[in-house]
């Protein structure tokens, strides 16, 4: 029984997958305003960590096939969503000799963890983001954006054998969330560093 | 008599000296100011002028006897690339930015977000510095571009305007690049700022061409940055390194 509910949420995930790219690429062109940038140099830069934290998870063994096609999935439509965050930014879109992106994960519970943190961390900034930003079209963008992670929050809470039903997680600004992200960064050449 | 013969000599020998082509002085690097400590540890036998690099690059434009550019961003020395100015820019450092506030923090800054407080003197660049646009950067990407209404704020033509301010204790905070913190070390306090947000900045060096350019000597000194050695002497002032290429 378990089992049927989970193949259940596994399959709703997998559909809505599978429709998420058309439904992104069809938002009219975000122009953010003013701080609405956060929200998306947050997004862009997340969502490559998430790709990052999605294809160590591929590579690490402990997931059944039918959950390597759900991982491989996501992250096809993640790289999307890179490009879709990527496009309002311009030149200041991250660039891949930016940063290092460093997932250590060696485990199948470590990858879930990581995740699992990123893609809660992703939700919670757009769901705030969709409240604050000014220019509509990001706050469509953030709002898409904001679907299609929930989902696979739901995915990865499935996967990690923790109940599907949590809801989405509190709305967050960027400076909390942000703490999420630098664990997994290391800036190329980076000058020795000062104390926080 | 033998006097008023050596006049006339020593006189031509002195305009003769003066007319020698620019190649035959010291060669003229000009550079941001956030090189000011390191570069003369690469090359003592050069002439420096360091400044904001847009500074630098409209004086260059207007025909100022620099052979070779060093910017902290890319925009300026590929600015004079596509204007025929200088050759192609490499990179040859990286640098990261920090909150530096004095070191006796009589403000009790703790980080980046203790500025949206308000109320604060604060230091930055102003908005054609490249320190400048870093921070205005960092500042949209934290969603904190609000602190520079909320606070006093004092825009410098230069990063070494910013960390005087801060070490003279005329403003409770600027931002500089880490580079600068280390070497106001003594004043100062620098406060790390969040890694994700941080916007790339990246050196960038070139040889000038104009009339009378020094080349191989340009070309001799930007050896110099981008080899071994010189690398050594940037990263032991805290700069990062681009991978070689």
């Amino acid at each position: 029984m378990q089992r049927l509910r989970v193949g259940a949420v596994l399959g709703v995930v997998l559909l809505a997958i599978a429709a998420a790219p058309g439904a992104l690429a069809a938002a009219p062109a975000p122009t953010p305003v003013g701080d609405d940038v956060g929200f998306v140099s947050f997004g862009a830069l997340a969502e490559r960590v998430s790709v990052a934290a999605y294809t160590q998870a591929l590579r690490v063994r402990g997931f059944s096939r039918r959950e390597r096609a759900l991982l491989s999935a996501a992250r096809a439509v993640k790289q999307r969503e890179v490009r879709l965050l990527d496009a309002p930014l311009g030149g200041d879109a991250p660039r891949s000799d930016d940063f290092h992106i460093v997932v250590p994960a060696t485990t199948k519970a470590g990858a879930l963890g990581s995740i699992l943190g990123l893609d809660r961390a992703l939700c919670s900034v757009y769901a705030y983001g969709t409240s604050q930003t000014q220019d509509p079209a990001t706050r469509l963008l953030l709002a898409r954006l904001l679907a299609g992670d929930a989902q696979f929050l739901t995915q990865d809470r499935v996967m990690a054998g923790l109940s599907p039903h949590a809801g989405l997680p509190a709305p967050l600004d960027v400076d909390t969330e942000g703490a999420v992200l630098d664990p997994y960064l290391q800036p190329v050449g980076t000058p020795q560093e000062v104390t926080p | 008599m033998i006097r008023s013969r050596t006049l006339p000599l020593a006189l031509t020998a002195a305009v003769a000296l003066l007319a020698l082509p620019a190649s035959a002085q010291a060669l003229n690097v000009y550079a941001a100011t956030s090189l000011t400590a390191a570069f003369p540890q690469i090359s003592g036998a050069v002439a420096y002028s360091f400044g904001g690099s847009n500074t630098l690059q409209l004086q260059i434009e207007r025909g100022a006897p620099a052979d070779v550019f060093a910017s902290a961003s890319p925009d300026e020395a590929q600015a004079l690339f596509r204007e025929g100015r200088c050759t192609r820019p490499v990179t040859f450092a990286t640098n990261t930015l920090v909150l530096l506030v004095p070191k006796s923090n009589p403000a009790g800054i703790r980080s980046v977000y203790s500025l949206r407080a308000g109320g604060l003197r604060l230091a930055i660049g102003n908005a054609a510095v490249p320190i400048g646009v870093y921070t205005r950067k960092l500042l949209a990407r934290l969603r904190l571009s609000s602190v520079l209404q909320r606070n006093t704020v004092s825009q410098e033509s230069n990063v070494g305007g910013v960390v005087a301010k801060v070490a003279l204790g005329s403003a409770d905070a600027g931002f500089t690049y880490l580079t600068d913190g280390r070497t106001a070390a003594d004043r100062t306090t620098s406060i790390a700022l969040p890694r994700w947000a941080q916007p790339p900045v990246r050196y960038q060096i070139c040889a000038v061409k104009r009339a009378g350019a020094d080349t191989s000597g340009a070309q001799n000194f930007i050896a110099r940055v981008t080899t071994r050695a010189g690398r050594n002497v940037l990263r032991r002032n805290g700069f990062g390194l681009p991978p070689r290429g």
